[in-house]
C-alpha cells in the first residue's frame, strides 16, 4: 500500500510527543543496553495474541515434560526399593512400565511445547519484519542518509532475531524450568525434609553463582562483541586502505597497533570471557560433587538408621542432578530477556519513526501532465529550527524545455529538484504541475511521471534486463531492449556474457559508472516520464563513453521538462534555461549566452575551471 | 560491497597446491607449539575430570552394597568426605582443563589473525588487485573463529569426549558385561541419531544464513535505493519483494528449527529408555546373579546419564573439526600466497633528488595474456612536471604505479637518480615519495590523524600549514571539533572535494621529492574545483611531479606531455606542439578542454580572473613558508 493514512500518523505523532525526553532514534547507539520496560514487553506480547492458542497448548503439553522430569527419580526409587530390594519382579515390570509411559507423554509433550511456539515465534517474527520493512517504504529520503543501511538490517535481522530466540525458546522454557525446580522441591518434601533441605542449601548456593555469573557473563560478553567489531572495522579499514597505507608506508605502525591494541584487547576480552564461564561451570560441578558427599553422609545415615530407604537416596541424588539445568538456563534467559528490551526499543523506535510526507485525506490522482512545473514564491527548510534553505524561490519553467542549475554546494539546487519530487514539502509557497498543487495529489500519481536519474547510479541485483523493467514493471523484453537501443546501451549489454540476462551484483559492481548510468538512463526513458530529474554523474568518465552519455542524454531530454543539477559544460550551455543559485535564492537565470554577456556570477563560475 | 563480495567464491586467489585435509590438521596443529604447557595444563585437567567423574558413581556402588549392607556408619561418613573431596578437586581439574584450552584457543586465533594482517598489508598491487576484500575480511573472522572453535572445543572437548567414552564404557563392560550391552541398545541409536542429525541440522542451519544474508541484501539495495525506490513509486514492489523472501526465510527457518524440534525430545527420551533398560534387567538379573547388586544397578544409571552427554557431541566434534580444516585451508591459502615484490637482500637506503627514468619498460598483470605498457620511455629531470593522458585502459595509472615499485617491470628497467628502483629499501623508496589517489580515501580518525598519516610524527602546526597550502584549512575550521572532528564512519560525512583537498595535505606533509596525483575531477562544484586546482598547481612546485591529467591547467604547466593509448606512447611534447600533430590529443582536447580554454582565454582578457589571482599569490607566499619549515626541520 503506497497509501498510508493520515490518522495513523497522527497518532504516532501523539505517541511520539508524549515521549519528548527521549533520544530520537539517530542517536541510539546500537550497543545501547536498556532495563526492564513495561510498555515494550506488553507491545511484544501484543504480538503473541493472534497465537494465544497454539501458546496455550504449548504450556499444557510443557506440563507433561515437566511431570516426566520431575516424576522420573521417585519412580526409579521405588523400583529400587519395593521391586529390586524386595525381589518382586511385578512391582520393578510396573515401576519401569509407568517410568517409561510418563517419558513418552513427556515426549510428545515436550515435541508439542517446542513445535508451537518455533511456529509462533517464526509467525511472529515474519510479521515484525514484514512491518517494519513495510514501514521503511514510506520513511523520507532524508531518513536514510542519516540512518545508514547497516543499522537498519541490524533491526530487521539481528534485534528480530533475538525476540524470536525469546520466544521459541525462552517464554515457554523459563515457565518450565520454574515449574522444574518447584516441582522438584515440592516432590522432595514429600520424600523427605531432611534431605531437603540439604538439596534446598544446595539450590541457594547455585542460584547465588548463577546470579553472579549472569552479571559477570553479560558484561564480559558485551566486551567481547564490542571488541570483536573493532577488529572487524579494523581489518576492513586496513584492507580497504591498502594501497594507500603502502604508498604512505605505514605498515609496521598500523601492524603494531593491530598486534598491540586492537587485537589484544579482543584477545584479553575473550580470556576473560573464557575465565568467568571456566570458573562458572566448574563450580557447579563443585557444588554438585560436595552436594553428592553431603546426601550420601546425610542419606547414608539416614539410610542406616532405617528413617529413610536406599531408593530414596538415589532419587536425592538424581534430582541434585537436575537442578544444575534449569538454574543455569534461568541464568542465561535473564540476560536474554534484557537484550530482548534492547531489541524490541530499538524496533518499535523505527516503527514508529514518522512519516513526514502523507497524501492528504482529498488527495486527488493527478491527470496526465504537460509538464508545466511552476515555484510560486517557495521557501523552505528542513527542520522547524533550521535555517531556511529555499528563500522566497519563484521559477515559471514551460513544458518541454531544459532546465540547468548552476550554484555551489549547500546553494538549494538538489533542494529545488527535491521538492519537485516531493520528498519534502515546501514550508511556504507552493509547487505546482500544470496548475496542481503537489501538496494535494497523490505521491503515486504524482512520482509516475517524474523520471529521476540519480547521481550515484543505484541498480539492483538481477539482470541487466530486470533492472531496466524497473521503469515500468509491465514492460515487453522488446521495448526494454528498444530503451537500450536509445541510449546506447545496447552494445555493451551485448558485449556481456549472458547479454540481457547477465547478473549485476550488488552495487552494480561488474559494470563501470559509465555503464550503469547509461542503464540507469535506459530505465527512465521506458518509464517515459513528461518530467525528468538529472543529476548529473562526473566522475571519470573516458572520452567514449563520454561521448555516448552525450547523445543518450540528448535523446533522453527531448520532449520533456527536465531539470538537470549540471557538472558537463555541453549540458548547461546547451539548457534552454539556466538557474543560477545562492544561498537559497536564484540570483541569475537565462540562457549561456546571455549570461555570459552579463557578466556577473555565472560568468566568474564557468571562467575558473 | 563487502557482504557481496564475502558471499562469491575466491577465485582471485589462485589455489598454489591441493592441500590434503591432514596436512591442514598437522600445519594447524602445529600453532600448539607455542602453548605447550597450557595444552598439557588442559590435558592434565581433562583428565583428572574425567577420572574423578568416573569414580563417584563407583563410590555410590559401595556405599550402597557394602556401606548400607554392613551398615556401617564410618563408612557413610568417609564415603560422604571422600565424595565431598572428590567433588571439590573435580571442580579444580574442570576450570584447568576449561580455562587453558580456551585460553590457548585465543591466544591461537590472535596469533593467526596477527599474520593475516601483516601478510594482507605487506602484499603487493598485483595482490591487491585481484583479491577481494570482503572474502579477506571474511577469512580473518570467521574461519579464524571457526578454527579458535575447534581448539576451545573441537579438540579439548573431543579430547574430553572420547577419553570420558572410553573410561566409561570400559568400566561398564568390566563391572558387567551384559548390562553394559543392554544399556548400549538405546544409546547406539542416540549416538548414531545424534550424528544424523547434526549431518541433517547444519546444511539447513548454512540455508537459513544465506537466506538471512539475501534479505540482508535486500535491506541495503533499498536502503541505498531509496530515492530510486521512491522516484519510479516501487514501494509495492518493494514490499512484495520482501514479503516473498522472508516467507522463504520463514520456511527455511521452520525446516531448521523442526530438526531441533526431533531431536530434542528423541535424544532424551533414548537417554531415558536406556536407565529403563538397567532398571528392569537389572532388578531381573540381580535376583539371578551374583554380581549384580543394587549399589551395581545405581553405578549403571549414573553411568548412562554420564554417557548421554558425550553421545550427543561426537556428531559437534566431527562436524567442528571438517570446519576447522575448510578453515584452515582457506587461511593458509593467505598466507601461502607469494609476496611478488620484496625487499633484494642487498637493498639501499638513497636520499634522491627525483630523477625518474623509464627504460624499455613493458608490464604485463599477471592475469592478463597481453602488456598494458610496451616500450615506454620517459625521462622526467628533478622538478619537471609529466602529464599523462589517454582514454581509460590505455595505462596511464600504470606507469605511475611502478615509481614507488607498487608493482615491478616485467622487462625494461625503472630507475631513480641512476638506481635501479629494484635496488631500493621499498620502505625507503615509498617514503620519498607522495601520492594523490584517484579516489581520496581516509581512515576513521581525525582529520589530523588522517593528514599526518604518513608522517605520524608531525606537530599540529606543520599539520595546519599543510591543510593550508592544500586550501583545506578553511573548511577544517569550519568544523566544531575542527582539527580533531573524526572522519569516516562514526564521524563527519565529507564532500569528494573536502576528501581530496585533505588527502593532498597528507602527501605534502611527507615532503616527497617525487609527486604522484591521479588529477581527478571528481564531483564537486565550480568553486571546489578550483580551489583543488589551485592546491595541486601549489603542492607540483619543486618536486619531480607524475600527473594523470583531467584538468587544462595541469596541462598547460606541464613539461611534458605523454599521450598514451593502448600500453604505448603515441604522441608527446608540449601543448602547442602537440595539437599541430593533431591525433588524439587533439581528440581529447576538443572533447573536454577545448571550451574550458577558450572560455579561460576570453576572462583573461576581460580582466575578471583577477580576484583568484590575488588569492593564488597570497597562498602561494604561504606555501613557500611551509617549504621553508619543512626543510629545516
Amino acid at each position: 500500500m503506497a497509501v498510508k493514512e493520515t490518522s495513523k500518523e497522527e497518532e504516532i505523532k501523539q505517541q511520539d510527543d508524549s515521549q519528548e525526553e527521549e533520544p530520537s532514534i539517530f542517536d541510539i547507539d546500537d550497543q545501547e543496553r536498556i532495563g526492564f520496560d513495561l510498555d515494550i514487553a506488553k507491545r511484544i506480547i501484543t504480538y503473541l495474541q493472534p497465537h494465544r492458542r497454539k501458546l496455550y497448548i504449548a504450556v499444557f503439553a510443557m506440563l507433561f515434560s515437566v511431570f516426566a522430569n520431575v516424576s522420573g527419580p521417585p519412580l526409579i526409587g521405588y523400583a529400587i526399593d519395593e521391586g529390586i530390594r524386595k525381589r518382586d519382579m511385578r512391582i520393578v515390570g510396573l515401576g519401569v512400565f509407568a517410568y517409561i509411559v510418563i517419558q513418552i507423554m513427556g515426549f510428545i509433550g515436550f515435541r508439542i511445547q517446542l513445535g508451537n511456539m518455533a511456529e509462533t515465534g517464526q509467525s511472529i517474527i515474519q510479521t515484525l519484519r514484514d512491518e517494519l520493512f513495510d514501514h521503511i517504504q514510506y520513511l523520507s529520503i532524508e531518513f536514510f542518509a542519516k540512518y545508514e543501511a547497516g543499522r537498519l538490517i541490524a533491526r530487521v535481522i539481528s534485534d528480530v532475531n533475538v525476540i524470536r530466540e525469546a520466544i521459541t525458546f525462552a517464554v515457554v522454557g523459563s515457565i518450565r524450568e520454574i515449574l522444574m525446580l518447584i516441582g522438584i522441591i515440592i516432590s522432595m518434601i514429600f520424600i523427605n525434609i531432611q534431605l531437603t533441605l540439604v538439596a534446598v542449601v544446595v539450590l541457594v548456593i547455585l542460584i547465588v553463582i548463577a546470579n553472579y555469573w549472569r552479571i559477570y557473563a553479560r558484561d564480559a560478553y558485551l566486551a567481547v562483541s564490542d571488541t570483536n567489531a573493532k577488529v572487524n572495522a579494523e581489518l576492513s579499514e586496513a584492507f580497504n586502505g591498502v594501497k594507500v597505507t603502502q604508498a604512505f608506508d605505514r605498515q609496521k605502525h598500523n601492524y603494531n597497533r593491530f598486534i598491540n591494541d586492537i587485537n589484544m584487547e579482543s584477545r584479553e576480552a575473550n580470556v576473560k570471557a573464557s575465565f568467568i564461564s571456566s570458573l562458572f561451570f566448574p563450580s557447579i560441578e563443585l557444588v554438585g560433587g560436595v552436594a553428592t558427599g553431603a546426601l550420601i553422609f546425610v542419606g547414608g545415615t539416614l539410610v542406616l538408621d532405617e528413617s529413610i530407604t536406599v531408593g530414596v537416596l538415589l532419587a536425592f541424588i538424581l534430582y541434585i542432578d537436575q537442578f544444575f539445568f534449569p538454574i543455569r538456563m534461568l541464568a542465561q534467559r535473564y540476560n536474554l530477556f534484557q537484550a530482548v528490551m534492547a531489541s524490541g526499543y530499538k524496533i518499535f523506535k523505527l516503527m514508529d519513526f514518522p512519516i513526514s510526507i502523507n497524501d492528504t485525506t482529498n488527495a486527488s490522482e493527478l491527470p496526465n501532465i504537460e509538464g508545466n512545473v511552476k515555484f510560486e514564491d517557495v521557501s523552505f527548510r528542513y527542520s522547524d529550527e533550521g535555517e531556511m534553505v529555499l528563500k522566497n524561490v519563484s521559477l515559471d519553467v514551460p513544458a518541454g524545455s531544459t532546465v540547468a542549475f548552476v550554484g555551489h554546494t549547500g546553494a538549494g539546487k538538489s533542494t529545488m529538484v527535491k521538492l519537485i519530487m516531493r520528498f519534502y514539502d515546501s514550508t511556504f509557497g507552493k509547487v505546482t504541475v500544470d496548475g496542481y498543487n503537489l501538496k494535494e495529489v497523490t505521491q503515486n500519481s504524482l512520482r509516475k511521471q517524474i523520471g529521476v536519474v540519480p547521481q550515484d547510479t543505484n541498480l539492483f541485483a538481477g539482470t541487466v534486463m530486470d533492472n531496466i523493467r524497473y521503469g515500468r514493471l509491465d514492460a515487453t523484453d522488446e521495448e526494454i531492449i528498444e530503451a537500450a537501443k536509445a541510449v546506447g546501451a545496447h552494445d555493451f549489454i551485448l558485449a556481456l556474457e549472458n547479454g540481457y540476462e547477465s547478473d549485476i551484483m550488488e552495487g552494480g559492481a561488474v559494470l563501470s559508472t559509465g555503464q550503469r548510468q547509461l542503464l540507469a538512463f535506459a530505465r527512465a526513458l521506458l518509464a517515459d516520464p513528461r518530467v525528468l530529474i538529472l543529476d548529473e554523474a562526473t566522475s571519470n568518465i573516458d572520452t567514449q563513453t563520454e561521448r555516448l552519455i552525450q547523445t543518450a542524454l540528448e535523446r533522453l531530454l527531448v520532449g520533456r521538462t527536465s531539470f538537470v543539477i549540471a557538472h558537463r559544460l555541453s549540458t548547461i550551455t546547451s539548457a534552454d534555461m539556466i538557474v543560477v543559485m545562492d544561498h537559497g535564492e536564484i540570483i541569475e537565470q537565462g540562457n549561456h549566452q546571455e549570461l555570459l554577456e552579463l557578466g556577473g556570477v555565472y560568468h566568474k563560475l564557468f571562467t575558473m575551471v | 560491497m563487502a557482504t557481496a563480495s564475502a558471499n562469491t567464491t575466491m577465485e582471485a586467489f589462485p589455489r598454489p597446491e591441493k592441500y590434503s585435509a591432514l596436512a591442514i590438521w598437522k600445519r594447524l596443529m602445529r600453532y600448539l607449539f607455542n602453548y605447550k604447557a597450557w595444552m598439557a595444563t588442559a590435558l592434565l585437567g581433562i583428565i583428572g575430570t574425567n577420572i574423578l567423574a568416573v569414580a563417584v558413581p563407583y563410590i555410590l556402588r559401595d556405599v550402597i552394597d557394602v556401606g548400607i549392607a554392613n551398615n556401617d556408619s564410618d563408612y557413610m561418613l568417609n564415603a560422604g568426605l571422600l565424595v565431598v573431596g572428590l567433588g571439590i578437586l573435580r571442580g579444580l581439574t574442570a576450570f584447568l582443563g576449561k580455562f587453558f584450552g580456551e585460553r590457548l584457543s585465543h591466544f591461537i586465533s590472535y596469533d593467526i589473525r596477527n599474520q593475516i594482517y601483516d601478510k594482507v598489508q605487506e602484499q603487493s598491487f598485483t595482490y591487491h588487485d585481484n583479491a577481494q576484500v570482503g572474502t579477506i575480511i571474511t577469512r580473518a573472522i570467521s574461519d579464524v573463529n571457526e578454527i579458535q572453535r575447534y581448539f576451545a572445543f573441537g579438540l579439548i572437548d573431543g579430547l574430553n569426549v572420547s577419553m570420558l567414552m572410553v573410561g566409561v564404557i570400559g568400566i561398564m563392560i568390566a563391572t558387567s558385561p551384559l548390562l553394559a550391552i543392554i544399556a548400549f541398545i538405546p544409546l547406539i541409536p542416540l549416538a548414531l541419531y545424534s550424528n544424523r542429525f547434526v549431518l541433517r541440522v547444519h546444511p539447513r542451519w548454512k540455508k537459513v544464513m544465506d537466506r538471512m544474508q539475501i534479505l540482508s541484501n535486500h535491506i541495503q539495495e533499498n536502503a541505498l535505493g531509496a530515492e530510486v525506490v521512491r522516484v519510479f513509486a516501487r514501494e509495492t514492489y518493494e514490499i512484495d519483494k520482501f514479503y516473498k523472501q522472508n516467507a522463504l526465510l520463514y520456511e527455511e527457518q521452520l525446516d531448521f528449527i523442526r530438526q531441533w524440534i526431533s531431536y530434542l525430545p528423541t535424544s532424551a527420551f533414548l537417554a531415558a529408555m536406556s536407565t529403563a533398560l538397567v532398571l528392569f534387567f537389572g532388578g531381573i538379573f540381580e535376583a539371578q546373579m551374583e554380581n549384580i547388586t543394587i549399589g551395581l544397578i545405581v553405578t549403571f544409571n549414573a553411568y548412562v546419564l554420564l554417557l548421554a552427554q558425550p553421545l550427543r557431541f561426537v556428531g559437534f566434534v566431527i562436524l567442528l573439526t571438517t570446519q576447522a580444516v575448510a578453515s584452515g585451508e582457506r587461511v593458509f591459502e593467505i598466507l601461502d600466497e607469494d609476496e611478488l615484490v620484496t625487499n633484494k637482500p642487498d637493498a639501499v637506503d638513497f636520499d634522491i633528488k627525483g630523477h625518474v627514468k623509464f627504460e624499455n619498460v613493458t608490464f604485463r598483470y599477471k592475469t592478463s595474456t597481453k602488456p598494458i605498457l610496451k616500450d615506454i620511455n620517459i625521462e622526467a629531470m628533478p622538478g619537471e612536471t609529466v602529464a599523462i593522458i589517454g582514454l581509460t585502459g590505455a595505462g596511464k595509472t600504470t606507469i605511475t604505479n611502478l615509481i614507488p615499485r607498487f608493482y615491478d617491470v616485467k622487462s625494461g628497467k625503472l630507475t631513480i637518480d641512476g638506481i635501479d628502483v629494484r635496488d631500493f629499501d621499498i620502505y625507503n623508496l615509498r617514503s620519498q615519495i607522495g601520492i594523490v589517489m584517484q579516489q581520496s580515501l581516509l581512515f576513521s580518525a581525525t582529520i589530523e590523524e588522517n593528514i599526518a598519516y604518513g608522517n605520524p610524527d608531525a606537530t599540529h602546526e606543520m599539520v595546519v600549514e599543510a591543510a593550508k597550502a592544500a586550501n583545506a584549512h578553511g573548511f577544517i575550521s569550519e568544523f566544531p571539533e575542527g582539527y580533531e572532528t573524526l572522519v569516516g564512519e562514526r564521524g563527519v560525512t565529507l564532500s569528494g572535494g573536502q576528501k581530496q583537498r585533505i588527502a593532498i595535505a597528507r602527501a605534502l606533509l611527507i615532503d616527497p621529492k617525487i609527486l604522484i596525483l591521479d588529477d581527478a575531477t571528481s564531483s564537486v562544484d565550480t568553486q571546489t574545483e578550483f580551489l583543488i586546482q589551485q592546491a595541486l598547481e601549489r603542492i607540483m612546485k619543486g618536486r619531480t611531479t607524475f600527473v594523470i591529467a583531467q584538468r587544462m591547467s595541469t596541462i598547460l604547466n606541464a613539461d611534458q606531455i605523454i599521450v598514451l593509448q593502448d600500453g604505448e606512447i603515441i604522441q608527446r611534447g608540449k601543448h602547442a606542439e602537440l595539437l599541430v600533430d593533431g591525433g588524439l590529443y587533439e581528440e581529447i582536447y576538443k572533447l573536454q578542454l577545448e571550451e574550458q580554454e577558450r572560455v579561460r582565454r576570453e576572462a583573461i582578457i576581460a580582466g575578471t580572473l583577477k580576484i583568484s589571482q590575488i588569492e593564488e599569490k597570497r597562498s602561494t607566499q604561504e606555501f613557500r613558508a611551509l617549504i621553508d619549515r619543512l626543510a629545516g626541520k
